[in-house]
């Protein structure tokens, strides 16, 4: 509360009578302002939070106050608006309806069509390769128009602002202009005689209008000049430039990387892997920058006029990623700010159809359903394994779906099946080239409903079904792998599930591989338990659902355990007399004398560096070992130096943890030294751990002639760390001296337990597989005959006996090097290529579980029903 | 030469100062205290607290502007002001002619005519 002495209050009382005397009579309500003055004066006590107000403060407030002056009055003469005509400037001078157009709608019009269409993108080039370039192009338009406006106004405010932003928007159309300038005489022709092509003349014109605008917007502000008229177009300009920059050096280093000189190619591939920008050599890889008109200034500066074929891009890529460039999401059609999306995959055009590979990924085309059933058999050591897959395409054009199926080491594809009109066709089983020939001319020429599989490396079959029709068809397929178990104890197998090693469809994050395994013994994994099984001979079961990235993890192997007495086993062979026997025995260790390791130095060894470096420590003793790191693989003389040089096991530690591991590397050179090295001697191996090669390098020839004209018993064992393909494996398929080393845990074990074998201090076991004349041992079902006629048939092709080979192989209804698998639509399709389709009795199959249940059922309503006679 | 100056500037304050009233208000209604406290800042316009209120008033019956009272806990009750629809109309046509007037002024000086 604020206590105002007798003397303060007289003082304010005096000063506000003494106001309203003042200012009575005036326009001001006197009344009114002494109220005002008061209330003022109040408030002035309150902010200076007196408790006690004096005379004193009243009279100090006062002063500050002043005294209520009454204005003087308005001349009576001058009129209540004021006449501007006589000084208002002439306004013919403010910037008009052209600059208007020019400066502004054009350019706007322009922009939005480019962003909408990609228009540009598509036929010269992509004039917005960042969003820096959009945001620069959309300043055209916004800039210009605020200072159109502000200079019709004659509003100088922000002048400074439109004096550094009108230079910039300067700079931008000059960089467009240049970018244009090859194609503007086509324009302005257009123009002349079509009517069309003001669109790519927007800059031209914006070019010219911008300083126009501005000198307009000068005259009509009280300034001679605006800030900024060079050096903002110059920054706008070198700001453009360095954005533009990865664009040009990914131009610069495609094109050096194509080069035939190998000095000149690893010069392009360090550019690339310092500079380039991965999306633009994606769409290099899908022959993306061929376009309708050759007009793109930066790439034909940067490349030097180099037209990069699609093929040669992929190998860029490869060199410099250390990838495929399939095994990443396909790029955007046109440019990455704006594209036709509307049209997208109609303009994919699939070059591969029909082809030997699985090429670039295609649009709309997805795996929709995938599942795997399979049946151990612990007495054959066999898994046979169903894996039912259903392809969708939401795409307007019929597509082609093609995989690389990665099969369970030593297994083999025994049936295949497409469902027609909602019924099961199984394959026909014929020579390689009559399949191919067959899917050829019913898929690619009639566009009927094929499905083709044929090997394509060991251990790994290319899939093509066609035609996945278009909005939304489903082509549904089931492949079915007989696969011996993986034994390394007497007591248990393991088994790997098959997997995708390269496709050209995509696979839902949320798409999930189901996966069921039953057996008449316990299975085990890594992370599931066994679930009740539906069938009373095989009580145990193995129930899982895996993302497609999980798949091929080696935790994921399932164990089959089985009688370690059960190594003896026969089946009758179908069609002949004979009997079909197999055994299993440990193997008899040899000792390796020379020992060569090459190590893929690709980008994704890196994070297996330590678990391989770590692996050597189990290198037998008495080997004489060295290493070689495949590192592009140009300088054959330094590569042969190093095969021949002993190493220590230290030394092979060190320089595989302080090796590079960048890009991709061409392992064929590294492979052929580490040959010519390890076969010097007898029971010489080289060891080959490499990841994915999907694209081969240099020529293959050399390292099959290696290993077909095998003197010294030499060994080529190789060992995959991820999950992909590899064009030099694909070359070495039906050579004997290859070993493959299969993938059940992590690098380090599998490596350990290899070295641990040679040395003698685990056991290592062997199927042996025979045509005998008297049973042997327990019979067991077809599947080890058909282990056996595929052995058989690479063996008779190796002696030259092409015929037999194949028609062991047709009879045994099996995809071999030799033979393939192809479902038609129609009988007189199948009659013209001289195929018979399997007749399903002769297929194996996994019982349903719904047969499975009605056999139960029915053998326990056999049992009630004696029963009760029996009564 | 400074008698002259200061003369000038006198009418030139004496013309802006309603001028500068409107704006002040352009945004917002505003609390006449703090309205007050603002004008009294604004660097060369000199004007003191108790010039201000006359032309308030002035302006209020002029119907430029709107006052109100708003009763306060912490002190005497509040004035606001506000523009009013012919105050808005009339400051823009001000400023306008100001700017104009400002701009030709400076041609005289930079250009000579």
């Amino acid at each position: 509360m604020i206590k105002w002495t007798e003397a303060a209050r007289r003082a304010l009382d005096e000063y506000c009578a003494r106001s309203k005397t003042v200012l009575a009579g005036g326009a001001a309500d006197a009344e009114e302002v002494s109220e005002d003055l008061r209330r003022h004066v109040e408030e002035e006590v309150r902010a200076a939070r007196l408790s006690v107000v004096t005379e004193d403060d009243i009279k100090r407030i006062l002063a500050r106050v002043g005294e209520p002056g009454n204005l003087p009055e308005p001349n009576s003469a001058a009129p209540a608006r004021p006449k501007t005509d006589a000084i208002i400037p002439d306004t013919s001078d403010r910037p008009g309806f052209a600059l208007f157009t020019f400066a502004i709608l054009l350019p706007l019009i322009t922009f939005c069509f480019e962003l909408a269409t990609g228009a540009s993108a598509g036929a010269l080039f992509d004039p917005f390769p960042t969003w820096l370039h959009v945001t620069a192009v959309a300043m055209v338009p916004v800039v210009n128009f605020c200072m159109w406006r502000a200079g019709r106004a004659g509003d100088a405010r922000r002048m400074k602002w439109f004096g550094w932003l009108n230079s910039a928007v300067l700079g931008v159309c000059f960089y467009y202009v240049i970018l244009y300038l090859q194609f503007a005489p086509y324009a302005a022709l257009g123009i002349l005689f079509f009517g069309v092509g003001l669109l790519p003349l927007s800059p031209f014109f914006a070019l010219i209008a911008t300083p126009i605008l501005r000198a307009k917007y000068i005259d009509q502000i009280p300034v001679k000049k605006l800030p900024g008229t060079f050096l903002g177009a110059f920054i706008a300009i070198a700001l453009l430039l360095v954005v533009q920059f990865p664009t040009a050096a990914t131009y610069y280093g495609m094109a050096k990387a194509s080069s035939e000189d190998s000095e000149t190619k690893a010069h392009g591939v360090r550019v690339l892997q310092l500079f380039g920008d991965r999306e633009l050599m994606l769409r290099a890889c899908y022959g993306l920058l061929q376009r309708s008109l050759d007009m793109d200034l930066i790439r034909n500066v940067s490349s030097g006029n180099e037209r990069i074929s699609a093929e040669q891009a992929r190998e860029t890529y490869y060199r410099v990623t250390g990838k495929a460039f399939n095994s990443v999401p396909p790029p955007a059609l046109f440019t990455r700010t704006g594209r036709w999306t509307a049209l997208d995959e109609e303009f994919t055009w699939d070059e591969a159809l029909g082809g030997d590979a699985v090429a670039q990924r295609i649009k709309g085309l997805s795996l929709s359903s995938s599942r795997m059933d399979a049946i151990a058999y612990p007495d054959s050591a066999v898994v046979y394994c169903e894996w039912t897959m259903e392809f969708k395409n939401v795409s307007s054009q019929q597509r082609e779906a093609r995989a690389q199926i990665g099969l369970p080491p030593g297994a083999v594809v025994s049936r295949v099946t497409l469902w027609i009109n909602g019924e099961e066709r199984e394959a026909a089983f014929g020579g390689r080239s009559q399949v191919k020939e067959a899917y050829q001319e019913v898929a690619v020429v009639q566009r009927r409903d094929p499905i083709l599989l044929t090997t394509c490396g060991p251990d790994r079959v290319l899939m093509q079904c066609f035609p996945v029709q278009p909005g939304g068809g489903v082509m549904k397929i089931k492949v079915g792998i007989t696969a011996p178990l993986i034994i390394n104890a007497a007591d248990h197998g393991q088994f790997v599930w098959p997997r995708f090693l390269e496709r050209n469809f995509a696979i839902g994050s949320n798409l999930k591989h189901d996966l069921w395994i039953e057996s008449n013994q316990r299975l085990a994994n890594g992370k599931v338990e066994s679930v009740p099984a539906a069938s009373p001979d095989r009580p145990f079961a193995l129930r899982d659902s895996l993302k497609e990235s999980s798949l091929a993890e080696a935790i994921n192997a399932v164990t089959v355990f089985r009688s370690p007495e059960m190594n003896d086993v026969w089946t009758p062979e179908s069609g002949n007399a004979g009997i079909i026997h197999q055994s299993l025995h440990e193997s008899a260790t040899r000792p390796i004398q020379r020992l060569v390791i090459v190590v893929d130095g690709s980008q994704g060894m890196k994070s297996f560096a330590r678990e391989i470096a770590g692996a050597m420590s189990h290198i037998p003793t008495g080997a004489k070992s060295s290493l070689i790191l495949a590192e592009g693989g140009t300088d054959t003389a330094a590569i042969h130096h190093k095969a021949v040089a002993s190493e220590s096991t230290d030394e092979i530690q060190t320089r595989l943890l302080r090796a590079n591991y960048r890009g991709g590397a061409d392992n064929l050179p590294a492979l052929e030294a580490a040959w010519d090295a390890a076969s010097s001697v007898e029971n010489g191996a080289v060891l080959w751990i490499h990841g994915p090669e999907p694209v081969l390098l240099s020529a293959e020839s050399g390292l099959q002639q290696r290993l077909e004209r095998n003197v010294t018993r030499t060994r080529l064992i190789e060992l995959q760390t991820q999950t992909g393909p590899d064009r030099v494996l694909e070359k070495l398929d039906g050579l004997s001296a290859l070993k493959r080393i299969p993938r059940l845990g992590a690098v380090s074990n599998d490596l350990a337990r290899l070295f641990d074998q040679w040395s003698g201090k685990i056991k290592s076991f062997e199927f042996k597989r025979e045509r005998i004349e008297a049973p042997s041992g327990v019979r067991v079902g077809r599947h080890i005959e058909r282990l056996w006629a595929r052995d058989e048939a690479l063996r008779l092709a190796a002696e030259n006996k092409r015929d037999e080979a194949v028609t062991l192989a047709a009879r045994n209804q099996l995809v071999t090097p030799l033979t393939g698998a192809v479902v038609l639509e129609r009988k007189e399709q199948y009659d013209r290529h001289q195929l018979n389709p399997a007749d399903p009795t002769t297929v194996p199959s996994v019982p349903e579980p719904g047969i499975l249940s009605l056999l139960v059922l029915g053998a326990f309503a056999c049992v009630i029903s004696r029963r009760k006679r029996s009564r | 030469m400074d008698n002259f100056f200061d003369n000038w500037t006198v009418q030139v304050r004496k013309g802006l100062l309603e001028l500068c009233i409107l704006n002040a208000l352009a945004n917002e209604e505003r609390y006449g205290y703090d309205l007050v406290k603002t004008l009294v800042e604004v660097h060369g316009l000199g004007v003191s607290e108790g010039t201000i209120y006359p032309l308030l008033s002035r302006l209020r019956v002029a119907g430029l502007i709107a006052s109100r009272l708003e009763e306060s806990s912490s002190g005497p009750a509040r004035k606001y002001y506000s523009l009013t629809k012919e105050g808005r109309k009339t400051m823009e046509t001000m400023n306008d002619y100001l700017i104009e007037l400002n701009r030709s002024v400076t041609r005289l000086r930079t250009k000579g005519a």
